[in-house]
């Protein structure tokens, strides 16, 4: 059944345009005054005939008087007006209805206009969200109220202690002096940051992992050196066998460097300064590890402290050749390439990579072969990019439950996201919910590759007796045209991923 | 015998503000640059009070707040947690977890020298 039509305002404003007496109007339209009044004042539906003569005798577009973009019009400006931002000033039901049924094209500028601000908002609203999780933003802020603090108290001490001694005098002024050229710097570097303008901007935009993850990519995630220098050492080491990776290293600290190995127990030691490890002794000293690492961390450490003891030089040369400015990326790119000459030392890369291409990347059988940890594995995996000697472009993250991202590398080209936490829609997450078995999900990127991987859970011990380990996820994948190589990805249809990434 | 504070901080110039007037205010000062250093004071000289920053290396101020707080031997151990401004949710953390009161940095230090007298009872310019 047809809806009835009441279009009173429109034909009351319509003739009141032309210039029309209700009598001339009716007269036009053939019909009487007496019902073209009650037409107006929608006590009567406006018909089907009188609405075609309607739109035929005064050129009116067919359907505008019928009221369905009114009616649209008017439910959209009601949910305008419901909007907060309107509070107290939202107009009445029928002062709008009179709005729409006149101004019908005001109405949709007006909706235009609350579109865009919407959208604004709702990208203003993003972008806070990406900034308070900065952790560029939460260091500087803090960083911000400790020199404010200082500044304060040091300026209320002078202002307040007139009995100060010359020497005291003098110290806090240079504190307070050194604090306020400090702020200014950091003042300035915020500002360059908010408006973009200066090419350190660049570099601030991002963390100091972020600019460690760029050189690493930068350089292809393959450093030449420090594989060499992994290899001179398994030789001088007398290339151990995997299980005896941990007596040579071991006997290599204490006899080389002069640095003893403990591994202590969990009940003696609550916590050690390093948290699962410390270094005691400025030349030599003891180097104490937590019972609880596995014999793949254990060794992963000793390898790192070699590194940065005995092979400093080659990590110092490393670092001035890539691209990093902040002192922190400096200090966390040397972690991680002290860590990088660890992975080489334990899985030294052509016997690895021609294992992995063997036993087709499966982890469990690479790391029982090299005895060492289902995420080194991975990590490993993704370093394996030298010239002529490539293996297979992986890429690797680390999420925690929430979603947060730890660790990531692309050497398979799939862009990863920088902030925020990881979408579900990437199924990295799907691991926590089958805790230590392997889970295969694929993808589609916004470019239209298509992306296989797997995830699993891994668990870090804790460092005192009943206390839980931190779990995470870690997930290894590359793009399908790899995925032959990949033991996982044996019989899956690739041209149905399981899930599309809109938005990167 | 002066009352004991020990201050919680890893920012050199605050922890030399805040023991100039600790001192100045009579008190007896010691100083802890990170959280498992704070405990190993609080084992070997338990304070009167601790002025307890959040953000600490090694073991973070609630943390050594948990640990104070499960210790009976400690309970009259007055703490007093230096919070960032903005970050609410340490207040009230803190708070949760014992803490006795809080000041925000950037603090002033009139306010500071005047809670810690509060907290101990001490009437000005008599500690």
């Amino acid at each position: 059944m047809a809806r009835q039509i009441f279009a009173g305002r429109k034909i009351r404003h319509l003739r009141g345009q032309i210039g029309l007496t209700q009598i001339a109007m009716a007269t036009q339209l053939g019909i009487s005054a007496a019902y073209l009044n009650l037409v107006e004042h929608n006590q009567r539906p406006l018909s089907r005939k009188l609405q075609k003569r309607l739109e035929d005798a005064f050129n009116i577009k067919e359907g505008e008087l019928s009221g369905g973009e009114e009616a649209r019009l008017l439910s959209a400006l009601n949910e305008l007006f419901s909007d907060p931002l309107f509070d107290k000033a939202k107009p009445d039901s029928s002062a709008l209805g009179d709005f729409v049924a006149v101004h019908p094209e005001i109405s949709r500028a007006l909706l235009k206009l609350y579109r865009a601000f919407r959208n604004a908002r709702e990208d203003t609203l993003k972008a806070r969200e990406v900034l308070s999780a900065d952790p560029y933003f939460t260091d500087t802020s803090h960083k911000l109220l400790t020199q404010l603090t200082s500044i304060r108290s040091f300026a209320e001490i002078l202002q307040d202690n007139d009995d100060l001694s010359e020497h005291q005098r003098d110290r806090f002024t240079t504190v307070l002096v050194d604090e306020s050229q400090k702020l200014t710097l950091m003042v300035g570097e915020l500002f360059d940051f908010i408006n973009g303008e200066s090419n350190q901007s660049a570099a601030l935009s991002e963390t100091p992992t972020d600019e460690v993850v760029d050189m690493l990519s930068a350089n292809d995630h393959y450093f030449p050196t420090l594989e060499q220098a992994a290899n001179q050492l398994r030789e001088r080491l007398g290339d151990p066998k995997p299980y005896g990776l941990f007596d040579a290293l071991a006997g290599y600290l204490d006899r080389q460097l002069g640095i003893k190995v403990e591994v202590v127990s969990v009940t003696t030691h609550s916590s050690l300064k390093r948290g699962m490890w410390e270094l005691e002794g400025e030349d030599g000293g003891v180097l104490r590890l937590m019972e609880t690492l596995s014999v793949s961390s254990l060794n992963f450490r000793m390898a790192r402290i070699i590194a940065e003891v005995a092979y400093a030089d080659i990590l110092d040369n490393t670092l001035s050749e890539v691209n990093v400015s902040g002192e922190e990326a400096k200090v966390l790119c040397l972690k991680a390439l002290g860590s990088y000459f660890a992975g080489a030392l334990m899985m030294p890369y052509s016997p690895f990579r021609e294992a992995a291409l063997e036993l087709r990347h499966d982890i469990d059988l690479l790391r029982r072969r090299f005895r060492v940890g289902f995420e080194q594995v991975c990590h490993r995996l993704t370093t394996l990019q030298k010239p002529e000697e490539e293996g297979v472009p992986f890429h690797f993250i680390r999420v925690d439950l929430a979603g947060q991202i730890s660790k990531r590398f692309s050497a398979s080209g799939l862009r990863i996201p920088r902030y925020g936490v990881l979408s579900p829609d990437w199924g990295v997450q799907d691991a926590f919910l089958k805790p230590g078995r392997v889970n295969l999900h694929s993808l589609r990127a916004e470019d239209q590759s298509v992306y296989f991987s797997i995830s699993k859970t891994v668990t870090k011990p804790g460092t005192m007796v009943g206390q839980a380990g931190n779990t995470f996820a870690v997930s290894l994948g590359c793009e399908v045209s790899f995925a032959r190589h990949v033991v996982y990805a044996d019989g899956l249809d690739f041209a149905h991923p399981d899930s599309v990434l809109l938005g990167g | 015998m002066p009352h004991t504070v020990l201050v919680v901080e890893d920012e050199p110039h605050i922890v030399d503000s805040l023991s100039f007037l600790m001192k100045k205010a009579g008190f007896e000062v010691f100083i802890a640059r990170d959280g498992d250093a704070a405990l190993r004071m609080v084992e070997s000289r338990p304070p009167d009070l601790m002025l307890l920053d959040i953000m600490l290396p090694r073991r973070d101020g609630f943390e050594v707040l948990k640990t104070v707080r499960s210790n009976q031997a400690w309970r009259d151990m007055r703490i007093i947690l230096l919070t960032a401004k903005g970050r609410d949710v340490d207040r009230l953390k803190g708070m949760e977890l014992g803490a006795d009161d809080f000041v925000t940095k950037p603090f002033s230090t009139k306010d500071v020298v005047r809670l810690v007298r509060q907290h101990l009872g001490v009437e000005e310019k008599s500690a």
